[in-house]
């Protein structure tokens, strides 16, 4: 007798992402994040818990791709908005997703948090270049790196050095979960997701605040294929630590 | 009944409205505010105005009630958080203390934010107190309207009221209601519709609200119904210029107030002003109240009386200067 064959579906379309064309070009570690973030969500069952307060420039319409509740902040307000939506839902998932220029547009915001503890995950897409603006410099543009705003690359001289944000973080005392990750393979977005994972654990379980900074391609203003635009964050990489610095 | 200074009557205004958490930056005039709500157990510091606002954002889309904290140019740190309130539909409040300006100033009494604050397509409600007394009543009917319509709201005081003190009974409530993520029918809130046809109906419906608003403008009419002179000022420009009023009135001059409680929205003044001969306008600003109203008052005689750098109004010099104009 012939054994039945037993089928399990083990891969599927993530229930929490929206099935509908996005904005962001093709490569863009955007749409990579937003496919992370809903599987953790999902995964962990925590869809009616969660709420994400989205920052400016690409990530601005995340709400539209990510089926759960959302609210878009001003520029560099989103852990502040973050802050006050946990004051006000204790027992809720409040994470943000915001870029590095929007981030670094009031650090305010994220030092506030920081310093005050705040059970809030704030997730930093950091793809070098204010992407929604066509590519201009962002405070974390690598030396030598050009964009709109520094056609012939960023000088030191000139633009100042790039900032690190995971490390504007690592004396603080009310963060508790601190991550580099990047996105420029599939084993380091496999990392990224149990960052995410793990950040978004210890809020749940009310340890202090957790951020991830994700290193992020941005083919289209990079002016490079997908897979090459991999290979320079690879390259870019070589000088950030990443995986768990606190 | 106790004796209060002005910032404690907000503070204690605030507590009984129910708010839980206020964040805010101390800086002079409002810290002594700030030091009334720390004690209680509801202050929490924010590193600047920018990053309060952003926090008070977060607790009031939480359906929780909140206030920012602010006084002079600070308003500027706040104001985008007004702005996306506005089109969130959702209630945020601001104590908004009118120092000297422009710059740091100094923290002496000023009103120089009128048009700031009442300007744009969609501008906040803005309530001015005039007395101690009034400050628990209006508090708890502003925060009561801007529930009501889901809109920012801003409780303008000058710094001389701030600080004064008095004998008040602080009693103040507002019916409690649900917006924001506590009404579980919204899944997100967002300011961006890319969409024109889409903005465009937003900015409709906005439009069709604020039409409504408009009905919902107070003021404070004194002795108005005979007068033939009319004196129009706010906050506490408008308590000075209620004596004034009762002086001129010994004196058989027919002279009336008209002090716009709500600045914005702001009184109907064609129906108000119908038939004065002149109208005397008290401010402590550059002609901003004036130049608000010669919009409305186009043929009519306005003349302003400003004082500035955190100077008020003195009974006896506008005593002289409005009986030489008469």
């Amino acid at each position: 007798m012939e054994q039945a064959r037993k089928i399990e579906k083990v891969y599927g379309y993530p229930s929490l992402l929206a099935d509908k064309k996005t904005h962001f070009c093709p490569g863009c570690s955007h749409g990579i994040l937003s496919k992370v973030i809903s599987e953790v969500i999902a995964e962990m069952g925590l869809r009616e818990s969660a709420i994400g307060v989205y920052g400016v420039g690409c990530a601005v319409l995340m709400y539209d791709y990510l089926k759960m509740r959302g609210a878009a902040a001003f520029p560099g307000g989103a852990a502040g908005v973050a802050s006050g939506l946990k004051q006000g839902f204790q027992d809720k998932l409040i994470f943000t997703y915001q870029g590095e220029g929007d981030i670094i547009y009031d650090v305010s915001a994220l030092l506030g948090a920081a310093m005050r503890g705040e059970k809030i995950t704030v997730i930093c897409e950091n793809n070098f270049n204010m992407g929604i603006s066509g590519g201009a410099l962002s405070p974390t543009t690598p030396v030598g790196i050009s964009t709109t705003s520094a056609p012939s690359g960023r000088e030191v001289m000139k633009h100042g050095f790039p900032i690190r944000i995971a490390e504007l973080l690592a004396g603080m005392k009310g963060v508790s979960y601190l991550a580099r990750g990047s996105t420029h393979s599939p084993g380091a977005v496999k990392k990224v997701k149990s960052m995410i994972r793990k950040a978004f654990t210890m809020q749940m379980y009310g340890t202090g605040m957790g951020f991830i900074e994700i290193i992020g391609m941005c083919p289209t203003n990079m002016h490079l294929p997908p897979i090459e635009a991999a290979q320079r964050v690879r390259e870019i990489l070589e000088e950030l630590p990443t995986g768990e610095l606190k | 009944m106790a004796y209060m200074k002005g910032a404690e009557i907000i503070g204690e205004s605030i507590l009984q409205l129910g708010v839980e958490k206020v964040y805010g930056f101390p800086h002079p005039p409002v810290s002594e505010l700030h030091e009334y709500l720390a004690k209680k157990e509801v202050f929490l510091p924010a590193l600047s105005l920018r990053e309060a606002a952003s926090t008070s954002l977060g607790l009031s889309l939480a359906g929780k009630r909140t206030f920012i904290i602010t006084s002079g140019t600070n308003i500027h740190d706040v104001q985008e958080a007004v702005s996306y309130a506005m089109s969130f539909e959702i209630p945020l409040s601001i104590i908004h203390v009118g120092r000297s300006l422009p710059g740091l100033g100094n923290p002496y009494p000023y009103q120089g934010d009128f048009d700031i604050l009442t300007g744009g397509d969609f501008p906040p409600l803005v309530f001015s107190p005039a007395s101690l007394e009034e400050i628990p009543l209006l508090l708890g009917k502003m925060v009561a309207l801007a529930e009501k319509c889901r809109v920012p709201s801003v409780f303008y005081i000058d710094s001389a009221l701030f600080h004064m003190t008095g004998d008040i009974d602080v009693k103040v409530m507002a019916e409690p209601r649900v917006w924001g993520f506590a009404d579980k029918d919204v899944e997100y809130f967002t300011s961006v519709h890319l969409d024109v046809a889409v903005m465009e109906k937003k900015m409709f419906s906005l439009i069709e609200k604020f039409n409504k608003i408009q009905a919902e403008a107070l003021c404070e009419s004194y002795k108005m119904e005979d007068a033939e002179y009319a004196i129009c000022a706010y906050g506490i420009c408008g308590y000075i210029a209620k004596n004034l009023v009762d002086l001129f009135r010994a004196s058989k001059k027919k002279t009336g107030l008209l002090r716009p409680v709500t600045l914005s929205p702001f009184v109907n003044l064609k129906e108000r002003m119908q038939g004065m001969k002149k109208i005397f306008v008290i401010e402590m600003s550059n002609g901003q109240l004036t130049g608000h109203m010669k919009q409305y008052l186009v043929n009519m005689e306005i003349i302003p009386y400003c004082t500035y750098g955190g100077l008020l109004p003195e009974q006896e010099n506008l005593f002289k200067f409005i009986e030489e104009s008469l």
